[in-house]
């Protein structure tokens, strides 16, 4: 998706160029009517980039017009995330995005540079420029590949969000909603990067565990209660859990964390069965011939 | 369905359903159904799978009611295909390519419920249908066809552009006695916002084009229904070995079939019953033909017996996938070429019978109109009528005698023009054409306007809609905003601008057209 289509696009709909020549959003309303029209016309490609280039502007504001217009944004079937190319700067002068150079927006470069200088010895994980990394857009896969490919990692994130991940239960059996939306800010990110290729059942059991043992099963119990885009995310990040669960079901010993995962999955299929239960998880964790 | 299959299904569907899918609404729905058949979890699960065939694998009706007998246990089978497209698939019913409304009557539910019940929308929808779809998302009985009616006419106004979604809003909210719809408030909001959400994903049409819609995509649906006929027809041919009668008593597709008998010589004995080999058989044409792919092929021939599959274990069927694998590398450009062929000997007969029959109906419609013309009046009659219709005046005796050409102007065919064109092109001066006075050309377009109302109520939105774009509309709006801006009475501005401009609208004729705007609002 080209940068200077969607920059033109941007220019005409409610964005301006501010004195530092960077964009910037002056009219929000022409803006949305133009996201909503965009939505509306159901056209896939446009909605992702329309989607990576607000985002990429979000994160770099101090992204210059030419920069923005020099951008191109193409999904990478490896995780299925959208990456930006930066074509002026390709060595071979054609204006292909894969020829390009890979560009990370300002936020992700920070969060990896901090994370970079403060990982030298490869522990602890410096958990707020991971989170910070992950909320900026980032890839699950990459921060592996950034933080030495170690589950050790995933750990110290898993423990970074346990917090969140109880006050979001605790908030969901309360029937506060908006809390649980909040608490869950920092743990999405993270669960819906669960599927992506480059991470492995090694590095997302940490992550599943400590979501087990901080009560995720009220989450899933709790799931038609939580915001549309975050509900997806619980969901399809389901199947690895009861994948894990089976996984360590098979181990004569287990782990408290283990046992934490095991208990989740078994609550969640004696929940299903019960009448109200939410039928797509029942789905997911009633389905025997896997 | 496994839940990996399940969930690649799920994702290959669109957005709408996948967010119905996940939607507390879906699960009640579903609750219901099984309440209904009274199912424990397991018979559910059973019963389902079906229902997941039937909407993602697009499973065929006759399919579906045969699977369904042999999973109903002692529940009438009627009545679990009933409660199932009642609660589960209806819901879903654009997804499929066969009528669930008219299965469902069939079975014998009522008209309104399914009217009445949630849909989602894949597929454009009549104005109608729309109303009753937005009404049940928005949580609201329309009690009868009066009021269905009344608010239809709302959403055409609405997507017409007559009303904005303020006067929506007010319209619903008035009581009936006003003319309104007398919804409450939160009834009011609820239904706006629905209908906004339905707008922005749905296409709506009107009855009449929908109609053509649904027609042309019968046709289709028809199209392809025979094209998979003929497919499946050929695969069982090349599959099961029955032999075309005649002089075609060997099969159409002689590469497709020496790929199988290697392969399958390949794979040596399996120890399969003459059924499991017609289906491993049907399973090595179809990844040969490109219908499945290497890991689908390794799946089914990994699958229970019970479940369509072929039953091996995961060492023999490694080994069988691995023949059939390297037999497709080497057959495959073979079997393509072949097929490609076999379409386009089928494309060119389809050409020469369409091209013969095009040839015999204008054969005939050309001697079906010599026939008319000469029956008449003979050949005479015919130039007679060819005259009259380019414009010349019919041939006197005089004319034919003398043989003098006649010389006829050129003129700008005659174009018909309906009560919506005729306000579309309203100026000043058409306007003063009406009547003398002013009150009375306003009342006559007024006359217009209700002459198309009583036609039907798209027709007069139609019409305000002309009438807004007339030219002598947009004349008295830049008047007026003239007058705001100069703060002056429109009154005053008309006289003075009068004396520049005498065919400009006069003081009395621009109450007129007031007068009219504000009758013709709603």
């Amino acid at each position: 998706m080209s940068g200077e289509v969607l920059t033109a696009m941007m220019l005409e709909n409610g964005y301006t160029v501010n004195a530092r020549n960077e964009l910037q959003l002056s009219d929000p309303a022409a803006w949305g009517r133009m996201k909503e029209s965009a939505r509306a016309s159901k056209n896939k490609s446009l909605i992702d980039g329309i989607d990576a280039h607000e985002t990429f502007q979000k994160n770099s504001p101090n992204v210059t017009v030419d920069t923005a217009r020099n951008l191109q944004h193409k999904r990478d079937g490896k995780d299925n995330k959208i990456r930006t190319y930066d074509v002026s700067r390709e060595k071979t002068g054609a204006l292909a995005a894969t020829a390009g150079t890979e560009v990370r927006n300002s936020r992700q470069t920070a969060a990896l540079a901090t994370l970079k200088t403060g990982d030298t010895a490869r522990a602890p994980l410096n958990t707020a420029a991971a989170l910070e990394y992950m909320n900026a857009d980032g890839s699950l896969a990459e921060l592996i590949q950034n933080t030495n490919n170690t589950p050790n990692a995933m750990g110290d994130l898993a423990a970074a969000v346990n917090a969140n991940i109880n006050n979001a239960s605790a908030a969901l059996v309360g029937g506060n909603s908006s809390t649980a939306t909040q608490e869950l800010h920092n743990v999405i990110p993270i669960l819906s990067d669960l599927n992506q290729n480059g991470v492995s059942s090694a590095h997302s059991a940490p992550i599943i565990e400590g979501f087990a043992v901080n009560k995720g099963v009220e989450i899933i119990s709790h799931i038609d209660n939580m915001e549309q885009g975050q509900k997806k995310v619980i969901f399809e990040a389901l199947p690895r859990m009861v994948d894990l669960a089976n996984e360590y079901k098979k181990q004569s010993t287990r782990t408290p964390s283990q046992e934490a995962v095991v208990t989740m999955v078994d609550e969640l299929v004696k929940r299903s069965k019960v009448p109200g239960a939410n039928k797509r998880v029942a789905t997911i964790v009633l389905s025997t011939s896997d | 369905m496994n839940k990996d299959e399940w969930l690649a299904a799920f994702h290959a569907s669109p957005d709408v359903v996948q967010d119905y899918l996940l939607d507390a609404a879906s699960s009640a729905q579903e609750e219901k159904a099984q309440a209904q058949l009274s199912y424990d979890n397991d018979a559910w699960n059973r019963v389902m799978d079906l229902v997941w065939d039937l909407i993602f694998k697009k499973d065929s009706r006759e399919s579906f009611e045969a699977r369904i007998k042999s999973v109903s246990g002692d529940r009438k089978p009627e009545d679990v295909e009933k409660a199932l497209l009642r609660w589960v698939v209806l819901p879903l019913a654009d997804m499929l390519s066969w009528d669930v409304e008219s299965r469902l009557l069939e079975l014998g539910v009522p008209m309104v419920e399914i009217q009445s019940s949630l849909r989602i929308s894949l597929r454009p929808v009549s104005y109608g249908a729309a109303v009753r779809r937005i009404a049940s998302l928005a949580k609201i009985s329309l009690l009868n066809e009066e009021i269905v009616k009344k608010v239809r006419d709302v959403l055409v106004s609405f997507v017409k552009g007559v009303r904005a979604k303020e006067q929506v809003l007010e319209i619903l909210q008035r009581s009936q006695s006003d003319g309104g719809l007398g919804f409450a408030s939160q009834q009011a909001q609820a239904f706006l916002v629905e209908m906004d959400k339905f707008l922005m994903t749905t296409q709506v049409l009107s009855e009449q084009e929908y109609a053509e819609w649904y027609r042309r995509f019968q046709q289709e649906g028809d199209e392809r229904d025979e094209e998979s006929q003929k497919a499946r027809v050929a695969s069982q041919v090349s599959e099961t070995g029955i032999t075309r009668a005649g002089s075609s008593a060997a099969s159409q597709d002689p590469a497709l079939d020496t790929a199988v008998e290697s392969a399958l010589a390949q794979i040596e004995d399996l120890e399969l019953d003459e059924f499991m080999m017609k289906r491993l058989r049907n399973l090595v044409s179809t990844r040969f033909r490109d219908v499945r792919n290497a890991i689908q092929v390794r799946l089914m021939l990994e699958r229970d017996v019970h479940i369509g599959g072929v039953g091996l274990n995961p060492e023999a069927a490694e080994r069988v996938s691995r023949v059939i694998e390297s037999t497709y590398q080497t057959q495959r450009e073979a079997i393509g070429e072949e097929q490609r062929k076999m379409i386009e000997a089928v494309q060119d007969e389809q050409r020469k019978k369409i091209d013969e029959r095009k040839q015999r109906e204008s054969e005939e419609h050309a001697a079906w109109y010599k026939q008319k013309v000469a029956g008449a009046n003979g050949d005479t009659a015919a130039e007679q009528l060819r005259a009259v219709i380019q414009g010349q005046p019919a041939p006197s005796m005089q004319d034919g005698i003398s043989g003098k050409p006649t010389m006829v102007d050129v003129v700008a065919p005659t174009r018909l023009s309906g009560l919506a064109d005729e306000l579309k092109m309203m100026d000043i001066a058409t306007f003063r054409r009406q009547a003398k006075a002013p009150d009375q050309a306003a009342e006559k377009i007024y006359q217009k306007l209700e002459t198309l109302k009583r036609e039907n109520f798209e027709r007069w939105t139609d019409g305000v809609t002309a009438w807004r774009s007339s030219p002598l509309q947009q004349q008295y709006l830049r008047l007026i905003a003239e007058s705001f801006a100069s703060a002056k009475p429109v009154a005053q501005l008309v006289e003075e601008k009068r004396k520049v401009d005498p065919t400009l609208p006069s003081a009395e004729e621009l109450s007129a057209i007031i007068a009219l705007n504000a009758r013709i609002q709603f």
